[in-house]
């Protein structure tokens, strides 16, 4: 088996979330499974790879979504591709959510920006069997209204009897009804003692930063804050060493890595 | 262990035959450093050969033959068929053999997946290592796990006698190469062993005095809590950014993927890269956790000697002083470590 080998993947279909954000549908030949919390890494023809963590179920067996913001070289030319155009993948890589361990807690997410997009597989993985949880708490905070990602699905999982969903948005405007300000400002009365659920937290370094503290001021375990900490990574499987995060390699041992494993370093989230 | 003797007036002859296993590479010496060339069976005098092998560490750390510097590792949508063919290389000392062991496979060989690439190359390459009977001042294995010679590891191990050269079998392989060396290898007499003894002690009480220093012992702790940026920026005020020290670093492993359209496909191009490099840590939208050079300078002393024991109880670095010897700036690793 040569591990730098990529699959090919056909696109289905491309949604359009916001401006600078699009979920792409992928067919991949053979068919790629994963884990919630595993990312794969996903080649832009004759550009390059990056990683993504897909943003679907993994319960889905035909077809892989992947959300992804235009932000650089590899993303631009992905985002010029349309339904038809094939590219390729390789994975999964990486530890999935230990999810057993959430059986009968409260299960805290909380995204920021794109940084929803993996939640979203393991909010999805999580429905799958809602009852098993106490109570999923979906907190989203997004910069303005414009920028909401999923913003058609909020409506159904707000309908899920075991959900609770809590949105924000940076700035505000006179179209959005819910709750102005950063995503820690959600965070505030949280309706359950932290020391019953745990926390799984996806976004922007400064985002993770300010909601790993706020958690911890809340009173959440160290063991129980969930961190994707996705760096460079290059390989994928702990080879090339660009992901280092301590004496941690985040594709390897992480990309999600529990707080008490990260604690230590000088600045976690630079 | 079994244990031969080649005389000084066979090491052509002994180059020749390992040429049968594969491409020979063996220690030559260009510009007063011991560097790698191809065996063609040309005419060098015995003694010029002698010489080499006595000499410290060839410029080439051993890596070069193992991961090379670039290489393609993929493609598609046709695939591709790798082709490695046995190799044989001569003239790697105990820094270096202990580079490709104690880091390298621990790197490629082990974790969630193997290289298939270096893999293969571990097993069809021949590895005979050589004593290293004369410390320069750029040297400090001793003080960092390792001996200025190698008695595991390789396939064979050349030794300095009284007159001429122990060859010990430490594999298999090695087993089944030196059977097929016919008269070249000759019983070892027990005179030579106990002058190849006392040139091993010679060169231990060397090092022991260039290094005279231990390091201390908790070396991942003080770089953890090394966090003044003015240490690393002290430490690093001569430095060009040449990267020199990471190319020719032993036990360096990074590399990045990148790909380039051929035809109506793609090739996978893996090239080594170097953690100094200002876009080492950039992801993508621009954010660089390694923005800094002095944060880019303790990333590298972190992977080496804190990272790397704290996963494989060994650091990465051998002390084959390449990277002193090398340096534009005249920055010494030992020191910058016991200032730490």
């Amino acid at each position: 088996m040569n591990p730098y080998e990529s699959r090919q993947a056909n696109i289905k279909e491309v949604i359009v979330e916001t401006p600078t954000i699009r979920t792409f549908v992928l067919e991949p030949k053979p068919a790629l499974s994963f884990h919630a919390g595993q990312f794969i890494e996903l080649t832009a023809p004759g550009v390059g790879e990056a990683p993504f963590t897909p943003s679907s179920s993994p319960y889905e067996e035909e077809s892989l979504e992947v959300t992804i913001m235009k932000v650089g070289r590899v993303t631009s030319k992905l985002f010029d591709l349309r339904p038809g155009d094939t590219l390729a993948i390789r994975g999964p890589y990486g530890v999935p959510y230990d999810i057993d361990r959430y059986d009968g807690r409260h299960v805290l997410i909380v995204g920021g920006g794109v940084g929803l997009a993996p939640l979203r597989s393991l909010f999805l993985a999580l429905l799958h069997n809602v009852s098993a949880y106490k109570k999923i708490h979906l907190y989203y905070g997004a910069r303005t209204s414009r920028d909401v990602v999923y913003d058609r699905m909020f409506k159904e999982w707000d309908k899920i009897k075991n959900v609770e969903i809590r949105r924000s948005v940076d700035v505000g405007d006179k179209n959005w009804k819910e709750k102005v300000g950063v995503v820690t400002v959600l965070l505030d009365g949280l309706p359950f003692k932290p020391k019953d659920g745990l926390a799984v937290a996806c976004g922007p370094p400064i985002m993770m930063k300010f909601t790993t503290k706020r958690l911890l001021e809340l009173g959440f375990a160290d063991e129980d804050i969930y961190l994707s900490m996705e760096k460079n990574m290059s390989c994928g499987f702990g080879k090339c060493g660009h992901c280092r995060l301590g004496e941690l390699f985040c594709c390897k041992d992480g990309p999600v890595i529990t707080w008490d494993r990260i604690k230590h370093l000088e600045d976690a989230f630079v | 262990m079994r244990s031969l003797f080649l005389p000084l007036a066979s090491i052509p002859a002994f180059y020749t035959r390992l040429a049968k296993y594969g491409e020979t590479y063996y220690p030559r010496v260009l510009e007063r450093h011991a560097t790698y060339e191809v065996w063609r069976d040309e005419e060098i005098p015995a003694e010029e050969l002698y010489q080499a092998l006595k000499m410290i560490r060839p410029v080439e750390p051993l890596k070069e033959f193992f991961l090379g510097s670039r290489e393609r590792v993929a493609s598609f949508p046709q695939l591709f068929s790798k082709d490695i063919k046995p190799k044989v290389i001569v003239g790697a000392k105990d820094c270096d053999i202990r580079s490709l062991i104690e880091i390298q496979d621990n790197v490629y060989l082990k974790g969630v997946l193997e290289d298939p690439f270096y893999k293969e190359r571990r097993e069809k390459y021949l590895v005979v290592t050589v004593d290293c009977p004369e410390p320069a001042d750029t040297c400090f294995c001793l003080r960092i796990g390792g001996k200025p010679y190698s008695a595991w590891g390789g396939d064979l191990n050349l030794s300095f006698g009284e007159e001429g050269i122990i060859v010990d079998v430490l594999s298999a392989k090695g087993d089944e190469i030196v059977e097929k060396m016919g008269d070249v290898l000759t019983e070892v007499d027990k005179k030579e062993i106990k002058k190849r003894d006392k040139h091993r002690a010679d060169a231990e009480r060397k090092l022991a005095k260039i290094n005279p220093e231990e390091f201390a012992p908790d070396l991942p702790d003080r770089i953890e809590h090394q966090l003044d940026t003015g240490f690393w920026a002290k430490a690093m005020a001569n430095c060009v950014d040449c990267q020199a020290c990471e190319r020719i670093c032993p036990t360096c492993y990074c590399f990045l993927l990148y790909d380039i359209p051929v035809g109506k496909g793609v090739e996978r191009i893996k090239v080594l890269d170097w953690c100094y490099h200002a876009a080492y840590g950039r992801v993508g939208g621009g954010m660089n956790p390694l923005a800094h050079f002095s944060h880019r300078l303790r990333n590298r002393f972190e992977c080496k000697f804190m990272a790397f024991p704290r996963n494989f109880k060994v650091y990465a670095c051998t002390g084959c002083g390449r990277c002193i010897a090398g340096c534009t700036g005249k920055i010494d690793i030992r020191k910058v470590l016991r200032a730490l």
